[in-house]
Order: structure tokens, then C-alpha cells, then sequence
């Protein structure tokens, strides 16, 4: 398979959050800001390379039934890693995400993928597909955050223009959340039949 | 693709990677120890030079009074104020704020959220320190306001909740700021004078 088509396949064809629908937990709880957004896109691209990697360096070794969840001991120790790097050396990035950074054990994106590519091919295409898939999470992520922001705040990273009287503080809960979530995804999908 | 599954195969594989896993978690635990220990202490040092006047010296562990731990900040031997951690239940989860109280008035320095979970947007504007919500507490005198949201106290708009847990903190470390003086004013002043020459040695170890 093509490198390039893998890293391409993982940020338009199969885009974790507008076409596979998945994590979207983090994607609509984590999203108030743009700045938000890129750090836990950029949190779950690091867990997303590494386990993707491992797992399939281990997958022709782990017995069928034990299959999940050795692969889920994979994931939370990268997680786990994560966070305490995290904590030491960018406790703003912790202090904004919480919560979310030890939920992304359970997202069912990096689980996904272990099961859905890792599993079944090499090392390289593997950390691709991790690399695809990462990029196209923070990118949905940042979007959505930045259109949150804008709407909601009236900034984007932090940097206000809008004046507070013309904030829509709605965008910046959780309907606004849901609101924008779905018009970008169709605003998505219809420009990714436009290509097809 | 995947092994073929036994009783022994599947003991050992499920062995072999948690203890791997838990080796590669404990190294990373002991070398990240250290930072985050530092990190910590930086948030409380930056908040105790955000809330309390000008100072030297600051009690290096806190001190606990009326269920808060608090800290002595002292300049040139005399001391100059008081900063006591106080929490409650916020909107999101705990709110810790930090309050300052200046020694010589016994009126409020200033004051710093520690720790919170406020919705971004709302709630966490109480981060901001140039807004009204943060600069309304500076200078008060607890004996003559009543601190309650609406009242003395503005909230932060579309964030009731979080105003009042604000307030509760603030009220809360009042009421262990009494505790504190309380305790000292019983004492004569040589045990007072040993206090405040132990709270200031401390730092010195560093």
C-alpha cells in the first residue's frame, strides 16, 4: 500500500471524528477552545503512534482470546506515560485537559485502530496509520475548537477580537458542542463526495 | 495473524506484558517525580507572591488551622501576612483558592484560584486576575462586609456557581484566619517570636 495513501486515507477518507464517528466523548467535551483542541488531538496522536506500533509488533504473538486485553495494558501505559510527562514538564496542558488525558484509554479510536489495521499489518504502515489518523483527530479538533472559540469567546489561541457583548456563550457548552459538531460534519461530507 | 489460544500461551503473554508495562510505568514514575513535585510547588509559590504584599520569607510546609493549611509570609523578621488554601465543591469539581491576608490591617491582599474544574469560558474567568471578579477582593475588611454573592460580591456573569463556591472559599479562610489569630493573641509574644523565627528557618534549608 502507497505511504502517502495511508496517512491521506487516515486525515480525509477515513477521518476518525466526521467519518468514522468515533471519540466523541473527548471531541465535543474537550473542544471549548482551539488551543484545547490541538492539545488533546496532539495527546492522542502520541498514544495513537506508539500503541499502534507495539501492538502490531506483538499481534502475531498475543493468543486470540487475550488479544484485547493485552492490547488495552498497551494503551494505558502509554497513557499513563503520557500523563506523567504531562504533569512534569506542561501542568497547563494537564490542568486544561483533566480528565480526558486518562480517558483516552478508553477511546475507542487508538482501540480501533489496534484492532482494525495494527493488528493485521507492519510496523511502518502502522505508525503511518497512526501518524493519518492522529493528524486527522487534531485537525477535526482544532476546527471544531476554533469555530467554538470564535463563536463562543469571541478569540481564536487565546487572542480576543470579538467584543463580550457579541459572544455566544451557548457555543461554548455543550449544545453549542453538538451544533457545531454537526454542521462541520456535513460540511465534510459533502466536500468529500465532491472528490469522489 | 493472531496465535492459536492455550491456557499457557495465554498466561504468558498476559504476564510478559503487564510486567514489561509496569517496569517501563515504574522508571518513567521515578524519573518524572522530581518535576511534577517541582511544578506543584511552583503553582503555590506563584499563587503566595500573587496574594500576599511584599515578603522574603514563607513558611516552607503549610500550617493548618480551622481545616486549611495556610502559610506565614514575613519581611525583615516581622510578619506581613497570611495565605490560606481553602476548598469547596465548585461547578466542575473542587475549587481551591488561595486567599492572602495582609498581617498589619487584617483586610484581604488579594486572591488566587489553586486548583479548579470550571467550565472554560465561564466559570474559569475566575483565572483571570485583571477582571472585576478577581480585583473587587483586594483591600476588603472581613469585619465589615458580608461576603455573599449579590450583596458585596459581584459574580461572574453566567456563573453563579462558581461566584458562590469563590465566596465560600474566601469565607472559609476567614474563618481559619480567626483560628490563626485567635491562637496567637492566647500566646505571649516570646512563643509568637519563636514561631515566626522557626517558620522562617525552614526555607532555608533549600
Amino acid at each position: 500500500m502507497n505511504k502517502l495513501r495511508i496517512i491521506l486515507d487516515g486525515i480525509v477518507k477515513n477521518n476518525p471524528t466526521f467519518v468514522l464517528i468515533l471519540g466523541m466523548c473527548p471531541t465535543l467535551a474537550t473542544t471549548t477552545s482551539a488551543m484545547n483542541g490541538l492539545s488533546m488531538g496532539l495527546a492522542t496522536m502520541f498514544v495513537l503512534i506508539l500503541a499502534n506500533m507495539v501492538i502490531s509488533l506483538i499481534a502475531p504473538i498475543v493468543p486470540d482470546k487475550v488479544h484485547i486485553p493485552v492490547y488495552i495494558v498497551v494503551i494505558a501505559t502509554f497513557v499513563t506515560l503520557l500523563q506523567l510527562l504531562l504533569k512534569a514538564y506542561v501542568p497547563s496542558v494537564n490542568d486544561a485537559l483533566g480528565l480526558f488525558i486518562p480517558l483516552i484509554v478508553v477511546n475507542c479510536i487508538i482501540l480501533g485502530r489496534a484492532e482494525g489495521f495494527a493488528n493485521k499489518h507492519g510496523v511502518g504502515e502502522s505508525a503511518l496509520d497512526g501518524i493519518g489518523i492522529g493528524i486527522g483527530f487534531t485537525l477535526a479538533l482544532t476546527v471544531l475548537g476554533a469555530v467554538r472559540e470564535i463563536l463562543g469567546s469571541g478569540s481564536i489561541f487565546n487572542i480576543q477580537f470579538i467584543g463580550e457583548q457579541y459572544q455566544m456563550l451557548a457555543f461554548v457548552m455543550a449544545p453549542g458542542a453538538f451544533i457545531c459538531l454537526g454542521y462541520l460534519m456535513v460540511l465534510f461530507n459533502k466536500f468529500i463526495k465532491k472528490e469522489k | 495473524m493472531a496465535a492459536k489460544s492455550t491456557l499457557t500461551n495465554m498466561v504468558v503473554v498476559l504476564t510478559g506484558t503487564c510486567l514489561v508495562c509496569a517496569a517501563l510505568l515504574g522508571g518513567a514514575y521515578v524519573i518524572t517525580k522530581d518535576p511534577i513535585a517541582k511544578a506543584e510547588k511552583d503553582k503555590t509559590v506563584k499563587a503566595l507572591s500573587e496574594v500576599l504584599p511584599a515578603f522574603d520569607t514563607v513558611s516552607d510546609e503549610p500550617l493548618e488551622a480551622g481545616g486549611c493549611n495556610y502559610y506565614v509570609a514575613s519581611k525583615d523578621g516581622a510578619v506581613v501576612g497570611y495565605a490560606i488554601e481553602s476548598s469547596t465543591g465548585g461547578f466542575g469539581g473542587e475549587l481551591t483558592v488561595m486567599v492572602g491576608i495582609d498581617a498589619a490591617t487584617g483586610n484581604i491582599w488579594n486572591t488566587a484560584p489553586l486548583r479548579h474544574n470550571e467550565t472554560p469560558g465561564l466559570g474559569a474567568k475566575c483565572e483571570d486576575a485583571g477582571a472585576r471578579f478577581r480585583t473587587q477582593w483586594q483591600g476588603l475588611n472581613p469585619a465589615e462586609h458580608a461576603f455573599e454573592v449579590k450583596k458585596d460580591i459581584d459574580a461572574i456573569t453566567a456563573s453563579t456557581i462558581t461566584s458562590k463556591a469563590y465566596t465560600k472559599c474566601v469565607t472559609q479562610a476567614l474563618d481559619a484566619y480567626k483560628a490563626i489569630t485567635s491562637v496567637i493573641s492566647s500566646e505571649d509574644a516570646s512563643v509568637i517570636s519563636s514561631e515566626v523565627e522557626k517558620s522562617m528557618e525552614e526555607p532555608s534549608n533549600e
